[in-house]
């Protein structure tokens, strides 16, 4: 449901993954507008408490690494374009030790 | 009523009103919690604001007294746990104090706190090596009804706590709460909180402890008084 948010030019691919999910998830139906890639999602209510513990749930399961939890600060999911940055550090950092992490969460 | 006889009426409650599958997965929760438990705590503190600038306007607050006790039983009998409604009763009785959240009239939450002055009781913090000193608080239960979490009112909730703690003359506020509490870690972080300290422990049959890189069991009365747990916001049960 991205009708309830107008979309982004020049988002990147794992932006536009991102504002997706968001639009659909996060805002939907709530008509909250335009989100651009450096828009305080934090500031507008996007990413509230319930919010990020979805945004979580989503990068976890859609990019295969673990949320750390020293990575749950406001630097890594404040913007479209910093939450797309931390995902591709993640990224980079490497499947391997990042499926690690999941396993290690799932025990707990 | 004793602990089991409150637990076996809140299994029944999630039985009842969420189901059987609901019921089991509580009652699994609770006995593996008894038995083993396995956890990133994680102590956090702010140095309260002296004049606070966002608006807490939805959100009212008042002092627990008795007179609010069958109103949280009725809170708490809508979130199958009758244990609360006891650990407020006993709470209360032994000097610990709550500040209720309602937005309208409608009681939305709750915080615990104490102060230095009934530190001495039993303080959570202390296994941390942290004491309070005067001025100082300790928040150490947070509830939000799942119907209240999201849209800025847990954080509107802390808020109007922050600034009333304020007005009683307080200076800082201490909290726990687990590392895996994803929503509670960020309305914790959002809200200005710092980390003081962590650990990774395991508990057996709540009775020992054993903290990584401290490198001890040890048996630990305290584990059952308060189970540490400003926190619950973020719990899906």
């Amino acid at each position: 449901m991205s009708g309830s948010i107008s979309n982004s030019t020049e988002l990147t691919p794992v932006q536009q993954e991102l504002y997706e999910f968001i639009a659909g998830e996060l805002v939907s139906g709530e008509g909250v507008g335009a989100i651009t890639a450096d828009e305080d999602l934090i500031k507008r209510g996007i990413v509230d408490s319930l919010g990020v513990q979805m945004l979580v749930d989503f990068c976890e399961s859609r990019y295969g690494f673990r949320v750390a939890d020293a990575d749950l600060v406001p630097e890594n999911f404040q913007t479209l374009r910093q939450l797309a940055d931390y995902v591709g550090r993640k990224q980079a950092e490497g499947g391997a030790s990042g499926r690690r992490g999941l396993r290690s969460r799932g025990r707990r | 009523m004793s602990a089991l006889g409150l637990t076996a009426r809140d299994v029944s409650r999630h039985w009842r009103e969420q189901g059987p599958r609901a019921a089991l997965r509580y009652a699994r929760s609770i006995v593996r919690a008894q038995l083993y438990m396995e956890s990133d705590e994680i102590v956090i503190f702010k140095d309260l604001p002296r004049a606070q600038t966002a608006a807490t306007g939805t959100i009212r607050l008042e002092e627990a007294q008795a007179h609010h006790l069958p109103m949280l039983a009725e809170f708490n009998r809508r979130q199958c746990n009758a244990t609360r409604t006891h650990r407020f009763t006993t709470g209360m009785a032994g000097g610990k104090r709550a500040l209720l959240g309602f937005r309208d009239d409608a009681l939305i939450g709750y915080i615990w706190w104490h102060d230095d002055s009934y530190a001495a009781n039993d303080c959570y913090l202390s296994r941390f090596g942290v004491t309070l000193t005067e001025g100082e608080v300790y928040g150490d239960d947070l509830f939000i009804a799942p119907e209240f979490r999201g849209r800025g009112t847990p954080a509107a909730f802390v808020v109007a706590v922050e600034a009333e703690l304020v007005r009683l003359g307080y200076r800082r506020m201490y909290g726990f709460v687990d590392a895996t509490n994803t929503p509670a870690r960020w309305l914790w972080t959002t809200s200005g909180y710092q980390v003081v300290k962590r650990r990774h422990t395991y508990r057996v049959l709540r009775r020992f402890e054993f903290v990584e890189g401290e490198g001890v069991l040890r048996p630990t009365r305290a584990l059952l008084g308060p189970r540490g747990a400003i926190g619950f916001i973020g719990r899906r049960d």
